[in-house]
């Protein structure tokens, strides 16, 4: 019987199943599984993720959490067969790259049309200003309020650490070492395929069921993700100040950054967020 | 984001979009514009199966007061659709826009789609077949070597891109004479300098833009004003939409023989999850590679 490595895990562990279950070297050893730690509910547990769905599970890939374990991952370990192994690995976010998340109150009526808020664009939404006016305003207002980045990006670095610590495995030099040469982040929590590349073969080196294929399963993915874009459905644009401040030296200006069914530049999201506009999906 | 209805909103004059992506593409598109709130609603329908298949969609339960249909030719059960044309109230008026293909930029595309490898996989990893690419499918060819010998073959057909064109244009205007919306001259003469077709049978969202401007000015109580509301509308709501994300690469000898101006040797086509060129879709189709979606 083909046995199953369960990933728990943010939507981060979604483009990790989705790349293990396209790897030839795995394929017949093993297949992913993958339970949404944002997202699962209490009745997920008796109706999805009963002991059929844990009988195959070979070993888990746990993403792990500051703080003390929440009631659902408390629940997987309670679930999870007694032999299987655990291989812990840390979530990926960035906050410093934009700066201006906070309070949208449209998001209470309307969670998902822009679902990455901005607070400037969002106090800007009262002016009715016309669209080049809103995107000056915008510009003048951010770049006055532009924060301290580098102060930021070390409070980023003290949360990459810290989950390191419960982790199996490091991510924080890593993404130090790369984030201003290549881009890791489409929005703060959506990744692109570039930290997928790193993580895969990290777990897989880890994973007593799977370990002998680690050099396969390594050039497998490099393959698999070279010009993969991960997680691209939203990705929010980079403010410029931000890119200079941060050097992003992968930053362009002229940039078109995916949103649904569109490509649009940074002015052109910003000047669509401020005015909630709607969008082809 | 907002579903397509299917109930009336009083105070909107229901219209009918039947077809199959080009028509919920348009009626997503309708129902996102400012300026026709409360002013027209669209409602999708697929014209497939009989007409009992499609009178039990939920939209039509507001047939009786449907006001306008925009009809996809060539699309779906023309006898059913046929059927579904007598069945709209004698006050609705219906207006039929063209499924225009352009196979000049694809010339080695073979449209039978029993030739698709993986028949067993529901979502084909490669839908487009590529008669030249797959001859080389069973040779053990290195990447490099591959490459040159798809580019060896591509310049051996000497195809007639020309005729091709002619071809498609012709086909184009046939569909247009039967059709109340015409696409063929503005193809003609746009194709080089904008990205009309994203794959034969997939126009982008220039050409959809085209269409619904024609059918919009033929909405007879929406005035001249209003229709200035509406373009701006549209031009802020398509600005950057790309649509598809399976958009099928132009070989450089086809885009040098038209001198399209979108295209650069460079250019990356969107596939799915993935970014390729020319060459690194040619190289994972022949190797049937998987790929994220």
């Amino acid at each position: 019987m083909k046995r199953s490595i369960l990933i728990y895990s943010n939507c981060q562990g979604e483009e990790l199943q989705r790349a293990g279950n396209c790897l030839p070297c795995l394929d017949e050893h093993v297949q992913f599984k993958w339970i949404p730690l944002h997202k699962v509910t209490e009745p997920d547990w008796r109706n999805l993720y009963g002991p059929e769905f844990m009988a195959d599970v070979a070993a888990v890939w746990e993403q792990v959490e500051a703080g003390p374990p929440t009631d659902h991952r408390r629940e997987l370990h309670d679930r999870i067969p007694k032999d299987c192994q655990v291989v812990r690995f840390p979530p990926l976010s960035a906050l410093c790259i934009w700066p201006f998340a906070g309070n949208d109150p449209r998001l209470a009526a309307d969670p998902d049309r822009y679902h990455w808020s901005d607070s400037i664009a969002a106090a800007l939404a009262s002016e009715n200003l016309p669209h080049e006016a809103a995107f000056e305003r915008y510009m003048q207002i951010s770049t006055e309020r532009m924060p301290d980045l580098e102060r930021r990006l070390r409070l980023d670095v003290g949360r990459w650490q810290a989950t390191d610590a419960l982790s199996d495995f490091k991510l924080s030099e890593w993404v130090q070492q790369k984030f201003r040469t290549t881009k890791l982040f489409h929005t703060m929590g959506h990744l692109t395929a570039e930290p997928t590349r790193y993580i895969f073969p990290q777990l897989v080196q880890r994973t007593s069921a799977v370990a002998h294929r680690t050099s396969q399963s390594q050039r497998e993915i490099d393959l698999l993700l070279r010009y993969n874009e991960g997680q691209d459905h939203e990705t929010v644009p980079v403010h410029p100040l931000v890119a200079q401040r941060l050097q992003l030296r992968y930053f362009d200006p002229d940039a078109r950054y995916r949103w649904h069914a569109h490509d649009w530049t940074f002015k052109e999201y910003i000047i669509r967020y401020i005015n909630w506009a709607t969008y082809m999906d | 984001m907002t579903p397509l209805p299917t109930t009336a909103t009083p105070g909107s004059a229901p219209l009918f979009v039947l077809g199959h992506h080009a028509a919920h593409q348009m009626a997503g598109i309708i129902n996102r514009l400012p300026s026709l709130r409360g002013r027209l609603e669209a409602h999708f329908i697929a014209p497939d199966g009989d007409i009992d298949a499609i009178l039990a969609q939920p939209a039509c339960r507001i047939l009786p007061t449907v006001q306008l249909c925009w009809e996809q030719a060539d699309v779906g059960n023309a006898t059913a659709k046929a059927e579904f044309r007598n069945r709209l109230p004698r006050h609705c008026s219906v207006a039929r826009f063209p499924s225009p293909r352009l196979t000049a930029l694809w010339p080695f595309h073979h449209p039978d789609p029993s030739l698709i490898r993986e028949p067993q996989l529901e979502l084909q990893r490669y839908r487009f077949v590529d008669r030249l690419a797959d001859r080389l499918a069973d040779g053990a060819l290195d990447d490099d070597l591959l490459a040159l010998a798809y580019d060896r073959m591509a310049k051996e057909q000497n195809s007639d891109l020309g005729g091709i064109l002619a071809a498609d244009l012709a086909a184009m205007r046939r569909t247009d004479d039967a059709c109340d919306v015409k696409v063929a001259d503005f193809i003609e003469h746009n194709f080089k300098r904008q990205r009309l077709f994203a794959a034969p049978p997939f126009p982008t969202g220039t050409v959809a833009r085209h269409v619904l401007d024609q059918l919009l000015a033929r909405v007879p109580w929406l005035s001249e004003d209003c229709l200035d509301l509406v373009r701006r509308d549209l031009d802020f709501l398509l600005t950057g939409y790309v649509d598809r994300r399976d958009e099928l690469p132009v070989h450089p000898i086809v885009a040098r023989h038209f001198g399209l101006a979108w295209w650069s040797p460079a250019i990356r086509y969107r596939w799915h999850g993935n970014r390729w060129t020319f060459e690194e879709y040619l190289l994972d189709y022949v190797q049937r590679r998987r790929y994220l979606r």
